[in-house]
């Protein structure tokens, strides 16, 4: 329950540093803060990281449009998975891998 | 090998007849430009339209190519120089090689004009004999105010970048396609590298979005940029994204914090 409303609270922040329009935020700012926050995630827990990277995909569920596409996105494009699993080799290869293939 | 361009020896080229390794090595055809640059860039234009040099800019990115290839161990200044010159050969107009043979990539497209019909050992001795003369515009470079705070590392890190000024980010100006201009923000400046610290790379929209921002922009002024990153982990990320988009000017460094 409180990984949902962390994850919701992310969400929102993120849906801002990626959609806000370029004449109310820097982009360069916001890919800073973007930077920022993937920091401030692969620090977290492993358990707590893993429950917020599975609620991305339910909330963005709650989005519309593009903003729906980015909340979705949000372990791929932060590197999350790869995150969790930092002491897997194999884990990290295949994810990589995936990675490739999707471009 | 053939080329439309082979050097031949001037004899009396310069008043006083007195030989400097410039123009001895880029030979008659590149002492010619030399000489009438040094006049005007009216006088280059017009000498460009009948001298055989201008087949460098037919045979564009394979000079390009070869500049590559001729100095991959060479160290930065002759790196800049050629990443300039493969960036003017490439794209210019007459006119534009024209102006160019005044600075810095003229003389680089020069020196490698000849160098077609001779070893890559020659070129390289030709790009490290031109260095010492060759000038070139400083960066132009902005300041803006830069007020974003945090007491985690990555901040401290970015405002570590070499170059970097207390509260006050660098920035190069990107023209819009309406021709506004605004600022793209980086973290330092080093010589022509630009910049950019990351403490952590990541491939969400509007990161891709600024490596092509940032990719244009560096281009527009002729400059290399460099990401600086804190771990090798970070380094393979980034050159897989550099990769994905397709981002040649702009390199990848691991800078311990």
């Amino acid at each position: 329950m409180i990984a949902m409303q962390v994850a919701n609270l992310i969400a929102e922040y993120y849906v801002f540093l990626q959609l806000t329009d370029e004449e109310e935020l820097n982009l360069d700012t916001a890919v800073k803060m973007t930077e920022s926050l993937a920091d401030h995630l692969e620090e977290m827990d492993k358990g707590f990281l893993r429950e917020l990277v599975d609620a991305f995909p339910v909330i963005g569920e709650e989005y519309s449009g593009e903003a729906r596409e980015v909340v979705r996105n949000i372990a791929h494009s932060l590197y999350l998975e790869e995150a969790l699993a930092a002491d897997d080799p194999v884990k990290l290869a295949e994810l990589e891998a995936l990675r490739d293939a999707r471009g | 090998m053939s080329s439309p361009v082979q050097p031949r020896g001037v004899e009396g080229g310069r008043p006083g007849n007195q030989p400097i390794p410039v123009t001895e090595f880029v030979g008659g055809v590149g002492e010619g430009l030399h000489e009438v640059g040094r006049e005007a860039v009216a006088g280059v234009r017009a000498a460009l339209t009948t001298n055989p040099v201008t087949t460098v800019r037919n045979t564009g990115r394979g000079i390009a190519a070869m500049i590559d290839a001729a100095i991959a161990a060479e160290d930065t200044p002759a790196r800049i120089q050629a990443s300039r010159a493969a960036s003017a050969v490439a794209d210019a107009s007459a006119r534009d090689l024209g102006r160019a043979t005044a600075t810095v990539a003229g003389n680089v497209a020069l020196t490698a004009a000849p160098a077609a019909a001779l070893s890559k050992a020659a070129a390289l001795r030709r790009l490290r004999m031109a260095r010492p003369r060759t000038t070139f515009d400083p960066p132009q470079i902005g300041w803006v105010k830069e007020t974003t705070r945090s007491r985690k590392p990555w901040k401290a890190y970015n405002d570590a970048a070499t170059g970097a000024q207390p509260g006050l980010a660098p920035t190069l100006m990107r023209t819009m396609a309406d021709g506004s201009k605004r600022p793209v923000k980086f973290d330092g400046i080093q010589g022509d590298y630009v910049i950019d610290r990351k403490w952590k790379v990541v491939d969400a929209p509007r990161a891709r979005a600024q490596l092509l921002r940032q990719s244009k922009v560096l281009a527009e002024h002729r400059l290399i940029g460099m990401w600086e990153v804190p771990t090798p982990v970070q380094k393979a990320k980034a050159l897989e994204l550099l990769k994905k988009m397709n981002i040649a000017n702009i390199h990848v460094k691991v800078a311990k914090p």
